[in-house]
C-alpha cells in the first residue's frame, strides 16, 4: 500500500499490525506519521492488541456550529478515566512497585465487571446510561468486551502520556489524603476528645 | 439561659420560628418589650447599674452622634502629662479647625468625660471612665474584626470583664461564644474534608489552630473562674476542653497530611490497588474524572464510504430474486401409517447422497427440493442427520463428500425460492472423507 492508503485506511479505524507490514519500515512509517502530522493526527501503536491507530494530535479548538462525528460528553470522558485507572493505570502501577521492590496489592487488573464500574458510578449516572456510554467507547475502540469483562481497545492503550500518569497518582494521592483525613474526624467524633488541653 | 441552650443546643425545636421568621422591618414602630415575672428577678437591674459608664459610649458613638467627638477623645487620651490645656488640645487635632475644636471639647466636658484639672482652672483631665471608654473604642479601631482574632478578642473581653470588677456572669458569655467557635471550626473542617477541598480545608485548619491557642490561653488563665460550678458552667467547661483537645488533634493531622509531614500512613504516596480505585471513582466527581481523560485523544472519525461503493452495495441487493409469493396449500387429509411403515429418513437420506455422488458431481437440491415446503426441510434436516452420523464426523460410512458454499441459487419452484449450494461428489480416495 501507498502512504496515502495507509493513512486512509487508518484514519478509518485500527487495523492489526501484522495486516500492515509497509508501517513495519522506518522510511515508510516516518511517511506515514508525517503525512497524518499534516492533518492534524497522529500515528500511534497499541502494544498490548498490536494494532496500528491514528488518532486526533491534539485538542479541538471550539467552533460555533461544529457538529464532530463522535466528541465525548463530559460523562463519557469520566467513564473512560475511569476504565483507564482500572484497566491501564493500575496494571502499570502495580507492574512498577513489583519492579521497585514493593508488594503489589493482589487482583489481575486484566478486566473491569461492568456491573462494578456501575456501582462506583452510582447516584450519578444511571445503569442504562452507563451501559450506552461504555457502548460508545466500545465501538470507539477505547474498550473492548471479553466474557463479560471490560479490557483496554486499542485507543486505551494509546490513550495516556506521563503528564497523565503523574495526574492520575496525584489524583489518587489526594483522595487518599482526605479518606484518611475523613477516618480520623469521625474517630475524634465517635471518641470525643483524645488529646483534650489542661 | 445561653448556658442550656450551647450545653444543648439540639434542646430548639424544630418548629420554633428562626432568624427569617423574626426579621424586623426598619419602619416598624418599636414596642416596649413585655416581661414575664417581676423586672428585679431579671438581669434587667444590674443592666441599669451598667448604663452610667455604657452611657458614655452613647456620648460618642451611635445615632445622632458625630465622629469628631470620639476622634478628639481619642487624641486628648494620648496628651502626656496629667492635665492640658486649650492650646494643646488644638495642637493634638491640627485637622480641626481651633473654633470647632474648643465647642468639642466644651462638650465632652459637658457629659462629664472631660473635668477640670485639679489646681489649674484653665486645664482640663479625662476622666477615669473617659480613659476606660476612649482605650476601649481605640482597642476595637480595625476596620473590621479578622476571623482568626475573634477567639482572642472574646478571651481579651474575659479579661477586661474580671479587671472592671464585672459580675462573673460576664465572662461566661465571651467563653461560651468561643466555645461556640471552636465548635463550627470543627463543623468546617468536617465539610471542606467532604468537600474535598484541600485548600480551603488547610485554610480553616490554620484559623482553627490561632483559635485553639487562643481558647488554651483562656482556658488556662481563667480556670478558676470558669471550673467553679458557676452559673451550670462546669459542664460547658468539660466540653469546651474536649473541642479544644479534638480541634487540636484534627488540625494537627489536616495541616500534617496536607503539608505532607503525615506519617507513614499516608506518607508513603499513592496505594494503587483496586479498592483505592474503586473508591476514588466513587466519590470523584464526573468533571475531576472527565478532566483526567481530557482531550483523550479521540480517533479520526471519517466514515469509510465512497458513493460508488454504496451504489454497487444497492445494485447488489436489487439483483437479488424477489420473493415468491407462494399460496397457502389445500388442507389434506394425511394418511395414517403404522409405525413400521414410516421409512427411516436418515437412512434414506444417506442412500440418496451417496446415490449423488456416484453421479459425479451433483447439486444436493436436486435430491432435498420437491414437493413442499415442509419436505423440503424435512429432507434438509435428514441429510445433516445422515452427514452426522455416517459422515467423517460419525462413523465414516458414508460414500460421499459435501461440499457447502455460501452462494445462493435460485430454484423458484416447490415452495422454494433459493436454496444456498451444496455440492455433493465423490470421496477423494474413493472412502469416506477423513
Amino acid at each position: 500500500m501507498s502512504p496515502a492508503e495507509l493513512c486512509r485506511v487508518l484514519l478509518v479505524g485500527s487495523v492489526p499490525a501484522a495486516e500492515l507490514p509497509e508501517l513495519s519500515g522506518d522510511e515508510m512509517r516516518d511517511e506515514v506519521r508525517r503525512r497524518l502530522a499534516e492533518v492534524g493526527c497522529e500515528l500511534a501503536y497499541s502494544v498490548d492488541s498490536d494494532r496500528w491507530v491514528a488518532r486526533l494530535g491534539g485538542p479541538l479548538p471550539d467552533i460555533e456550529g461544529h457538529e464532530p462525528v463522535l466528541r465525548l460528553s463530559q460523562a463519557e470522558l469520566a467513564v473512560l478515566a475511569a476504565c483507564w485507572l482500572h484497566l491501564r493505570f493500575l496494571p502499570a502501577e502495580r507492574a512498577r512497585a513489583a519492579a521497585d521492590g514493593l508488594d503489589p496489592d493482589g487482583g489481575d487488573g486484566a478486566g473491569l465487571d461492568p456491573d462494578d464500574l456501575a456501582e462506583q458510578f452510582r447516584g450519578r449516572l444511571g445503569q442504562d446510561q452507563l451501559h450506552d456510554l461504555v457502548e460508545r467507547l466500545r465501538r470507539s475502540g477505547f474498550l473492548t468486551q471479553r466474557e463479560g469483562l471490560l479490557r483496554a481497545g486499542p485507543l486505551l492503550s494509546t490513550f495516556e502520556d506521563p503528564s497523565t500518569v503523574e495526574q492520575a497518582r496525584t489524583l489518587l494521592t489526594r483522595h487518599q489524603r482526605l479518606a484518611y483525613l475523613q477516618r480520623r474526624a469521625a474517630e475524634l467524633g465517635a471518641d470525643g476528645s483524645l488529646d483534650a488541653t489542661d | 439561659m445561653a448556658v442550656e441552650a450551647w450545653l444543648d443546643p439540639s434542646a430548639r425545636p424544630a418548629d420554633l420560628p428562626g432568624p427569617a421568621d423574626l426579621a424586623v422591618g426598619v419602619g416598624e414602630p418599636w414596642q416596649q418589650p413585655a416581661v414575664v415575672p417581676s423586672e428585679a428577678q431579671t438581669p434587667l437591674p444590674a443592666v441599669d447599674h451598667a448604663v452610667p459608664l455604657l452611657g458614655r459610649f452613647a456620648t460618642l458613638v451611635g445615632p445622632g452622634q458625630q465622629h469628631d467627638r470620639l476622634a478628639v477623645l481619642c487624641a486628648l487620651a494620648r496628651q502626656p502629662g496629667a492635665s492640658w490645656r486649650l492650646r494643646d488640645a488644638e495642637e493634638a487635632v491640627p485637622w480641626l479647625e481651633p473654633d470647632s475644636t474648643a465647642r468639642v471639647v466644651g462638650e465632652l466636658a459637658e457629659s462629664g468625660l472631660l473635668l477640670p484639672a485639679a489646681g489649674d482652672e484653665a486645664a482640663w483631665r479625662l476622666s477615669d471612665e473617659a480613659h476606660v471608654v476612649a482605650a476601649v473604642c481605640s482597642a476595637l479601631s480595625a476596620p473590621q474584626l479578622e476571623p482568626d482574632r475573634f477567639v482572642r478578642v472574646l478571651a481579651a473581653s474575659v479579661t477586661l470583664a474580671k479587671a472592671a470588677g464585672a459580675p462573673d456572669e460576664a465572662a461566661f458569655g465571651p467563653f461560651l461564644a468561643a466555645a461556640g467557635v471552636l465548635e463550627r471550626d470543627l463543623s468546617t473542617i468536617e465539610q471542606r474534608i467532604a468537600d474535598g477541598r484541600e485548600e480551603a480545608l488547610l485554610e480553616a485548619a490554620a484559623t482553627a489552630r490561632t483559635h485553639a491557642a487562643d481558647m488554651a490561653a483562656l482556658l488556662q488563665q481563667h480556670a478558676e473562674l470558669f471550673r467553679a460550678d458557676a452559673g451550670g458552667l462546669a459542664d460547658a467547661w468539660e466540653r469546651a476542653v474536649a473541642a479544644l483537645g479534638r480541634l487540636e488533634t484534627l488540625t494537627g493531622d489536616v495541616v500534617a497530611t496536607l503539608a505532607g509531614h503525615a506519617d507513614d500512613r499516608v506518607r508513603r504516596g499513592p496505594r494503587s490497588d483496586r479498592s483505592s480505585l474503586r473508591g476514588l471513582v466513587a466519590t470523584a466527581d464526573l468533571a475531576t474524572l472527565a478532566a483526567l481523560a481530557g482531550e483523550a485523544r479521540l480517533p479520526p472519525a471519517v466514515v469509510p464510504t465512497h458513493p460508488s461503493a454504496a451504489l454497487a452495495a444497492l445494485d447488489e441487493h436489487l439483483g437479488r430474486p424477489d420473493p415468491l409469493a407462494v399460496p397457502i396449500p389445500e388442507p389434506i387429509l394425511l394418511p395414517v401409517e403404522a409405525p413400521e411403515d414410516v421409512p427411516d429418513l436418515t437412512t434414506l437420506a444417506a442412500r440418496a447422497l451417496e446415490w449423488l455422488a456416484r453421479r459425479g458431481e451433483s447439486v444436493l437440491t436436486e435430491w432435498v427440493v420437491g414437493g413442499t415446503w415442509a419436505e423440503a426441510t424435512g429432507r434438509m434436516a435428514a441429510v445433516v442427520e445422515a452427514w452426522s452420523r455416517h459422515g467423517p464426523g460419525g462413523d465414516g460410512s458414508l460414500q460421499a463428500e459435501l461440499d457447502a458454499s455460501p452462494t445462493l441459487d435460485p430454484v423458484g419452484h416447490d415452495e422454494v425460492a433459493v436454496v444456498s449450494r451444496t455440492l455433493v461428489r465423490r470421496p477423494a480416495a474413493g472412502g469416506p472423507v477423513p
